[in-house]
């Protein structure tokens, strides 16, 4: 328990203190910061885009025949819909992208900063009079939090089109129907929550990253193994929000 | 005043005493050698004196503070006041050579013209866009000889500075000397090379057992 508090609060310094850092070096006007920003953006945003529009659409998939064949035996079109809409919005994507993150986001920071270690960037970065923590955390924070509605956004999209391409086929639910549902209040709601949990999620990933990856590594396979246990960790973060976050719902 | 100091450091590495109640003085504008083997602790030296490791025991002083009571932005900032290479390379792999000078020296355009002039001194005028994953190992020592003289330090630590160096051996030393003595910087040199340490230093000390002598 010890362990995971410490690891959580050392997680959290981390970030908060990489993100005063940026801050820091944005109002100064440093001129390294956006194109170090351009690479976390391409790395952390674009990059993960075609996977995870891939997964959504196949969870969409899955979800889509699911309700098909619900609707195959009841025929109550309407109640299903907005059921599946604001479960796959509210509860399903976040923790598809969250999932998603936890993998994506957390290795990745906690490769970073070991490799960093381990090529002597940090102790450079230091013995230039630098803060190490916002050149090598700063960027990717940002990266992370502007991925966040861009991912959740295109997730979305993805998963009722694979849904509804299944239902109008398979069930023969009107596109109008679905693109009805899929635009109204509840929907829009459900996605602002899935959003607020894929930021909490991602957060967290990120967290766990810094976390694992500020430790010294001292070799290749040291760094490796920080980063499987970068996975594990930001993967126990996600689900253990996202029961939290039902629970207190 | 002495820019550094170390009183009494003592300290450990993998078990094993490496420094040995050691006594420093490096005066402005004096260049000292400390010549020792492979393993011997120069390394280590260095990061005591500029605050990247606390000593087991003694006082390390730069710029006449003493680095342990420092806080860690206290520390940075006398340590920007140091031009510092270490062995084995410590350039940003994911920058290109441009980027990691200006991360040394900053982005103001009279360094900009001082990091141009470096450049050519020490031949590296032509890798400038390069990535610092394609250059050599030689080009990489260079570059990080540039970055240390970027700033324009008042002391400049230099750990093994011909490494990797073996065609242009003596440019890249001539070059070396010119950014020391005529401008006046201090100078702790670290290296195994006896007679490059005499003619850079007009102090040589050798460590020996984790004592100077």
């Amino acid at each position: 328990m010890m362990a995971v508090l410490r690891g959580a609060g050392s997680g959290a310094w981390l970030v908060a203190r990489a993100a005063r850092g940026t801050w820091t070096r944005w109002n100064t006007g440093d001129a390294l910061l956006a194109p170090a920003l351009a690479r976390d953006l391409a790395r952390f945003l674009w990059t993960p885009v075609p996977t995870v529009v891939a997964l959504s659409l196949l969870t969409g998939v899955i979800a889509g025949l699911s309700a098909a064949r619900v609707l195959a035996l009841y025929h109550a079109e309407l109640l299903v819909l907005r059921a599946l809409v604001d479960a796959l919005l509210r509860q399903v994507l976040p923790l598809v992208v969250g999932i998603f993150a936890a993998s994506g986001v957390a290795v990745a920071v906690a490769n970073r900063l070991g490799a960093m270690s381990l090529q002597r960037e940090i102790d450079a970065l230091e013995t230039m009079g630098h803060d190490p923590v916002p050149f090598a955390l700063g960027t990717p924070v940002i990266a992370v939090a502007a991925a966040v509605p861009v991912h959740m956004v295109l997730a979305s999209v993805a998963a009722l089109l694979g849904a509804g391409l299944l239902l109008a086929a398979g069930a023969n639910v009107p596109w109008r129907m679905i693109v009805g549902i899929a635009t109204a209040q509840p929907a829009v709601a459900a996605l602002a929550t899935g959003m607020a949990k894929v930021a909490l999620f991602s957060l967290l990933a990120l967290m766990a990253g810094a976390a694992t990856g500020a430790r010294r590594v001292a070799t290749p396979a040291e760094l490796s193994a920080a980063g499987a246990r970068a996975f594990t960790r930001g993967l126990l973060c996600v689900f253990g929000a996202a029961a939290m976050w039902t629970a207190l719902a | 005043m002495s820019v550094l100091a170390l009183e009494g450091v003592s300290s450990v590495a993998g078990g094993v005493r490496v420094l040995d109640r050691l006594d420093l003085a490096v005066a402005a504008a004096e260049r000292v050698a400390i010549v020792a083997g492979s393993g011997e602790g120069k390394s280590l030296l260095s990061a005591i004196a500029i605050g990247l490791v606390p000593p087991l025991a003694g006082i390390a002083r730069l710029f006449g503070t003493d680095l342990a009571r420092a806080d860690a932005a206290a520390v940075r900032r006398l340590r920007a006041r140091c031009g510092v290479t270490v062995q084995g390379g410590s350039l940003l792999g994911e920058w290109s050579v441009e980027d990691n000078l200006r991360l040394g020296a900053g982005s103001a355009a009279r360094v900009g013209r001082r990091i141009d002039r470096l450049m050519l001194d020490f031949a590296v005028e032509r890798s400038g866009t390069a990535a610092v994953q394609s250059l050599s190992r030689g080009e990489r020592r260079r570059v990080e000889l540039v970055r240390a003289f970027a700033r324009d330090p008042e002391l400049v630590i230099l750990d093994e500075p011909l490494d990797g160096a073996h065609a242009g051996r003596d440019a890249l030393e001539r070059a070396i000397l010119r950014q020391i003595a005529p401008r006046g910087r201090a100078l702790l040199l670290l290296t195994q090379d006896e007679a490059f340490a005499a003619r850079a230093c007009q102090r040589v000390l050798r460590l020996e057992r984790g004592r100077l002598v």
